[in-house]
């Protein structure tokens, strides 16, 4: 839940990065982190695996600074994709206000993109969250290799299995190379702080949104 | 939080969407390498290629006919390659090198064998086993298909050193998927492999059975509990499978002590880190009692469970040995402070409670030191505090204490002319009489160590209790009349002059242990302080001086009525 404080006019919300293991959630946070202004950027609280699994969880804390007087803080976490981990998901997700879900384009990883969607709607379901009521973006990662031999699955498939019910924005990324990183940032903090704003500071009623996750693809 | 506080929903979210578009921009160009997270700038990045790009271009020059063979080679391979799909784990790292070594179908993008139709010579497919093996992949199984099968030399009669190489091929493939994704089915189909290879090694060499037996611990271990292990331990797997290959292969280790190095990364994976002779004697208690206390049947968990215990327990000695430095800083710190408002007049509550803080720290200090003294686990460097001196080279103690003795627990006093002798009495002590002695009373006090409040009343019909205050005053009439004080005199008093009451005033005390008159010469006064230059003390709980304070010539002592009862 995002913390809104009127008296310090403080509004601090939680966005994850969610996704199957190996898709590229901690290298989306690196890339912010080392390619964003300093001065916007806080500490990324990692633990250091020299590139291999998360194991705990990736914090990035982004500061916007000051909006019409509000400070408007954004904590980016990353979840540790392998299935083991399923209970620290769970618990990177508590007060979750908007989501990014990660997906794998190869073709390889397609069951357990499916697999990862499955486990996060679950898991939102025990915080008695609905996916459909949170700003949730997709982002199709090492969308690089489609042109290399190795089998990926095309935008359409990925969208059939992860965005037949959400119907939200999907980017095209290579988080490696920092493609579509920025993009997907920009659409989640915005959506998420609109979400924020709407559901807890201002009263749902008096923005002209339906649904969080019902605009177009960029 | 007034509504004037609270910006236009339109307006904020727009604002924010400005400030989110101008800041959430990247200031450089980076690229991140996949297999180790590394950042690089983009031009650093850029002339790494340009080098690799032309080294790859010389070795083209230096070795044409080489690179002919090669390309022939894969050639007939494509032709002969078809049905079991090659699934690559890594494809980001072996994407430039692929595209040179094996041609494919662009279409389909995969890559083909056909066991039936494959009719390799040895040459060849040690050939196409070398391309597989130089590509690095990390490859993930599909199906439970066995694809070195296709890959076995025909003509061969199947033997042990065969099947060795076919299960420990297929051992290396299981174990690059455990490093992609550890699951139970993946572990227990490497587990099952490697007892296989043990079963048919075990008789030929003793190291290679016991590296198999390493692999099989670990394997065990990431079966019962994959999130408590070394995150490297798929990896350590996978170096202990490419030395197997070695052995099994009979192929020249590419130095003496690679097998010995595998060995002893596959025990530091099993095994806890190398503690002190002293501490691991210790841990052995631990384990004993660990081990009475928990009865495991299965070995395997008892051991992880004492490896992971002594792993806390080290943690803990170090938070322990931490906080002992925080409580020392702090004692420190306190020390001054604490001295210096002991010198410092009207702070003695302030001075207290340092005091009492910094006795609370110390004691806690001396109950860790004392606890690890007993269980043996300080560390052999560790220095017990040791009381600070001053310059003058006193105790700290001692001079606190000095501090503390002169000072007067009292800023003001209550003085009496008692029995002949100007006494003081604390203030604390509440007064519920204070007048002259009620006329039907003197008597009594004259001849008698008892003074009844029945005897204050004028006349039978005469009340009692409008002449007592504080406690006395809630009591009623009835209770008043049955009350018997007894009369102290003054302890300091001339023994000429000790049994005398020649005062004319009465003062009736309510002390902590009970009620008590005096008979002074006159109504007490107040002797303003504070007392701290002239405060003598005197020693002894039962003492009814508590001390004496100095008045120009005059010492006058401080009584303690309660201690008179």
């Amino acid at each position: 839940m995002a913390l809104i404080d009127l008296s310090k006019r403080e509004i601090h919300c939680k966005i994850v990065y969610y996704g199957p293991g190996r898709c590229g959630k901690t290298t989306n946070l690196l890339y912010i982190y080392n390619a964003m202004q300093n001065n916007v950027r806080g500490k990324l609280l990692t633990i250091e695996t020299k590139g291999d699994r998360t194991l705990f969880f990736d914090l990035l804390p982004i500061n916007l600074g000051k909006v019409q007087g509000f400070n408007i803080r954004i904590q980016l976490y990353t979840v540790p994709g392998q299935t083991i981990y399923e209970a620290t998901r769970r618990l990177v997700l508590k007060g979750v206000d908007g989501l990014v879900f990660v997906a794998d384009s190869l073709r390889v990883r397609r069951a357990k993109n499916i697999e990862s969607m499955e486990d996060l709607k679950k898991n939102l379901r025990t915080y008695n969250l609905d996916i459909k009521e949170l700003p949730v973006v997709l982002q199709y990662n090492k969308r690089d290799l489609v042109k290399s031999p190795i089998p990926t699955l095309s935008v359409e498939e990925l969208d059939q299995d992860l965005n037949q019910e959400l119907k939200t924005v999907a980017f095209e990324a290579c988080a490696t190379q920092g493609i579509g990183v920025f993009e997907t940032l920009k659409e989640i903090s915005k959506r998420t702080i609109k979400y924020v704003t709407a559901k807890n500071l201002l009263g749902a009623s008096k923005l002209s949104m339906t649904s969080p996750n019902h605009m177009a693809r960029p | 939080m007034t509504v004037e506080n609270i910006p236009d929903p339109n307006d904020f979210t727009k604002e924010i969407e400005g400030t989110i578009d101008n800041l959430f921009n990247p200031t450089k160009k980076i690229v991140i390498d996949p297999l180790t997270n590394e950042v690089k700038e983009v031009e650093e990045a850029n002339s790494l290629i340009l080098e690799e790009e032309k080294k790859a271009k010389e070795s083209e020059i230096a070795t044409p006919v080489l690179e002919e063979d090669h390309q022939r080679e894969n050639k007939e391979t494509k032709e002969q390659i078809s049905k079991d799909e090659i699934l690559l784990s890594e494809p980001t790292s072996i994407e430039v090198e692929s595209e040179q070594t094996i041609e494919t179908k662009e279409d389909k993008n995969i890559l083909e064998l056909e066991p039936e139709t494959l009719n390799l010579t040895e040459t060849q497919t040690e050939q196409l086993e070398d391309d597989t093996d130089e590509l690095e992949f990390e490859l993930e199984l599909e199906a439970e298909e066995d694809t070195t099968t296709s890959l076995s030399v025909e003509g061969e009669e199947p033997n042990y050193t065969n099947e060795n190489l076919k299960l420990t091929e297929k051992l290396e493939q299981v174990v690059l998927t455990v490093e992609w994704e550890i699951t139970p089915k993946l572990v227990e189909e490497a587990l099952k492999l490697v007892k296989q290879l043990k079963e048919n090694i075990s008789n030929e060499d003793i190291k290679t059975s016991e590296l198999l037996g390493l692999m099989e611990g670990i394997l065990e271990h990431l079966l019962v509990s994959p999130d408590k292990l070394p995150t490297n331990a798929p990896i350590i797997l996978k170096q202990g499978v490419k030395v197997l290959k070695k052995l099994v292969t009979d192929e020249h280790l590419t130095s003496q002590d690679e097998l010995d190095n595998t060995l002893d990364e596959l025990k530091k994976i099993l095994k806890p880190p190398k503690q002190p002779k002293k501490d691991r004697q210790d841990n052995i208690e631990l384990k004993t009692q660990h081990k009475e206390t928990n009865k495991l049947d299965d070995s395997t968990t008892q051991h992880h469970d004492n490896t992971v215990d002594i792993r806390i327990q080290n943690l803990l000695l170090k938070t322990i040995e931490k906080q002992l430095k925080i409580l020392d800083d702090c004692i420190d710190k306190i020390l001054p402070v604490e001295l210096t408002l002991s010198k410092t007049k009207e702070a003695e509550k302030l001075y207290l409670f340092h005091k009492t803080l910094r006795e609370e720290l110390e004691h806690q200090y001396n109950y860790i030191v004392e606890n690890l003294e007993k269980f043996k686990l300080l560390p052999k460097d560790f220095k017990k505090r040791e009381r600070k001196q001053i310059p003058s080279s006193a105790p700290i103690k001692d001079l606190i204490k000095k501090e503390e003795v002169a000072l007067c627990p009292w800023t003001r006093l209550l003085g009496i002319n008692w029995n002949n002798r100007f006494s003081a009495i604390p203030p604390e002590v509440e007064i519920v009489y204070n007048g002259p002695i009620p006329r039907k009373a003197k008597n009594q006090i004259k001849s008698s160590n008892v003074l009844e409040l029945s005897k204050f009343k004028a006349w039978p019909w005469t009340k009692i209790k409008g002449m007592f205050s504080g406690t006395l005053s809630q009591k009623s009439e009835e209770e008043l009349r049955a009350i018997t004080v007894p009369i102290i005199d003054n302890p300091t008093a001339s023994k000429l002059f000790g049994s005398e009451r020649i005062g004319n005033h009465l003062i009736i005390l309510n002390t902590n242990k009970g009620l008590c008159a005096i008979v002074s010469e006159g109504p007490p006064e107040e002797i303003p302080g504070p007392f701290d230059k002239n405060w003598q003390p005197e020693k002894g709980k039962d003492n009814p001086v508590v001390g004496y304070i100095k008045q120009g010539e005059q010492k006058i002592p401080v009584i303690a009525p309660e201690r008179l009862l």
